[in-house]
């Protein structure tokens, strides 16, 4: 049982350190500014996705407030690094806790609501969000959006100072991050809580009845994924090096269901292919770039209405069905 | 010792009374059943117990202490188990993992022993995997542990829900019509369980139409109809009670 657990426990270690050391030595074989640029969007609305994920695929609720806490911490770290002149960490370190906290005010009459009236004040948040950005012209300049966000720069002891201004250095930030965000979030939903959320997620009054307090958790979990988006906006605000109210827009809210419902929610590996797959996508699709809005519409309709458990969750089901079989041949 | 009390419990519908001043009294040790034509309010009366519905007048104890509209999870945490009529169960998940789930909010994990004190956590870990193999055994779904809860049968799902209810140690179990739609052999193996686990003390609140499993195993019987308490006693005055008799058979 303990020789086992450990193995298992080296070949975890192993398999995230190998994967850690793939993606991290990627720009070793490309020089390419264009594949690192797509590498680091892929990034990016990655942890978005996940965001979003951690919610729809774990606790069972839609919400399309997400973006909005991506745009809110990608205005928060821009005001900060442009307005205040603060270092970029300062502002990473407030796209979090922003998002979180207004998460967790709006979350507590959010959440009280059933599952599809959420969707919709979460739908309503986001619009007011957007308005405030084209309309506090004071703070966010409005449709004019902000210029030369600059790029973060760290400061080891006052000695050595590394710039992520090139492709390269960029990539490699904005990895470390998902990787991080990854590790966190596979513990997560594989801890006791992470069991509470999908327990949520299957049946709501049945998780009451074992004792799991549903708000807490629910709360807890939009709370998570508000800060999560907010990195997410963060790293992408200091990368384009502009933002406006955009970012609030549809565009964005459908590349990030594209993402996960195509890849699988209720799965990690699901987004990941999912935003490999459509960070490319658009760029192979630029010719027909008004079409573009419309195809991702279509996949999503046939998405959801053919494989709703999407790429991962088939793949989930699959290897179940195998464990079963190993099981019953015992 | 009571157990669980009820005092003048009203729940209303709209115009429709459902549970109308109904004051019960459940002792520890005791297994009480819970009688009445369809519509008469036994399983609004569970709801309100459990927290799952707000009472619209009188209270609730348990243990003397009131749990009057407290939520549904604090109830359970008290040690209140309760079965849904129709076998509710998390179906996408596997058998195990509904009963891991179903123990975890019982044990007094804070953050910070999880944290901290792995070597605690992974023992109670353990001991709950041991526990639950032990309850799938005693309903005889060990074989099953890594099946959908949503493959299995309906009696099956039933028996699952009841180890579920046992899996964190109650006190007091509600089970709503645990024998309904269950062949045979498994209404046997129920009731076999019911007795066994009563001999161990835990008590019993029951909702059940089947009136051999009930003057079974019950030493209390309580009628409802129409949402008031009708009559209360040993199973063989019940059954002799002319106001209980009018209730099913109507009056003729």
């Amino acid at each position: 049982m303990i020789n086992q657990k450990r193995i298992r426990f080296i070949r975890n270690a192993a398999l995230y350190s190998t994967i850690a050391a793939v993606v991290l030595s990627v720009p070793i074989f490309t020089q390419s500014a264009y594949i690192l640029h797509l590498l680091v969007l892929t990034g990016i609305y990655l942890m978005l996705a996940q965001s979003f994920n951690l919610l729809l695929g774990y606790v069972g609720y839609l919400s399309l407030a997400q973006t909005a806490f991506f745009g809110i911490g990608a205005y928060t770290s821009t005001i900060l690094a442009v307005t205040y002149k603060q270092s970029f960490w300062i502002g990473l370190v407030l796209a979090i806790l922003i998002p979180a906290v207004i998460a967790a005010a709006v979350g507590i009459p959010f959440l009280r609501l059933s599952r599809h009236s959420f969707v919709i004040s979460t739908l309503g948040f986001l619009v007011i969000c957007w308005l405030i950005a084209r309309n506090w012209v004071e703070v966010t300049r409005g449709p004019l959006g902000i210029p030369g966000i600059p790029s973060p720069t760290l400061n080891l002891f006052n000695q050595l100072s590394i710039s992520f201004a090139s492709r390269t250095n960029y990539y490699v930030l904005t990895m470390v991050f998902a990787l991080i965000l990854h590790l966190l979030l596979i513990k997560l939903v594989g801890s006791r809580i992470g069991r509470a959320f999908i327990a949520i997620r299957e049946d709501e009054a049945l998780a009451q009845a074992v004792g799991i307090n549903t708000m807490k958790y629910k709360l807890l979990a939009f709370t998570i994924s508000a800060g999560m988006a907010g990195i997410a906006g963060s790293l992408f605000a200091h990368y384009i090096t502009f933002l406006d109210p955009t970012v609030f827009e549809f565009y964005t809210l459908e590349h990030v269901l594209v993402i996960t419902l195509v890849g699988g929610s209720g799965t990690i590996g699901g987004p990941i292919l999912g935003s490999i797959v459509f960070t490319v996508l658009p760029e192979i699709l630029r010719a027909a770039k008004e079409f573009r809005l419309i195809i991702y519409g279509f996949i999503l309709l046939f998405t959801v209405l053919l494989m709703p458990e999407g790429i991962g969750g088939k793949f989930k089901a699959y290897m179940h069905k195998r464990r079963i079989k190993e099981v019953y041949a015992k | 010792m009571s157990l669980l009390r009820t005092e003048g419990v009203v729940k209303k519908f709209y115009g429709l009374v459902a549970v109308d001043k109904v004051s019960l009294e459940i002792n520890e040790g005791e297994v009480v059943g819970l009688i009445g034509p369809n519509g008469s309010g036994k399983t609004t009366l569970f709801d309100c117990i459990t927290g799952f519905l707000k009472v619209d007048a009188g209270r609730i104890f348990f243990k003397n202490k009131n749990i009057t509209n407290k939520m549904p999870y604090e109830i359970a945490l008290l040690g209140v188990s309760r079965t849904f009529q129709n076998a509710r169960l998390f179906l996408k998940l596997t058998v195990e993992q509904n009963m891991l789930i179903a123990a975890q909010q019982h044990q007094r994990l804070s953050t910070l022993t999880l944290l901290a004190g792995r070597k605690k956590a992974k023992e109670i870990e353990k001991e709950t995997a041991e526990r639950a193999q032990f309850l799938l055994k005693l309903v005889g779904l060990d074989k099953l542990a890594q099946e959908y809860a949503g493959n299995l049968s309906y009696g099956q799902r039933k028996l699952l829900s009841f180890a579920m209810a046992l899996i964190p140690y109650p006190k007091l179990v509600l089970l709503d019509e645990p024998a309904a739609a269950v062949n045979p052999t498994m209404i046997e193996k129920t009731k076999d369980l019911i007795r066994q686990l009563n001999s161990e003390g835990l008590t019993f609140f029951i909702i059940e139409h089947n009136m051999e499993v009930i003057m079974n195993i019950c030493n209390k019987i309580i009628v409802l109809d129409h949402g008031v308490k009708i009559a209360e006693g040993a199973p063989n005055e019940v059954r002799s009670d002319p106001k209980v008799l009018e209730a099913y058979l109507g009056s003729g």
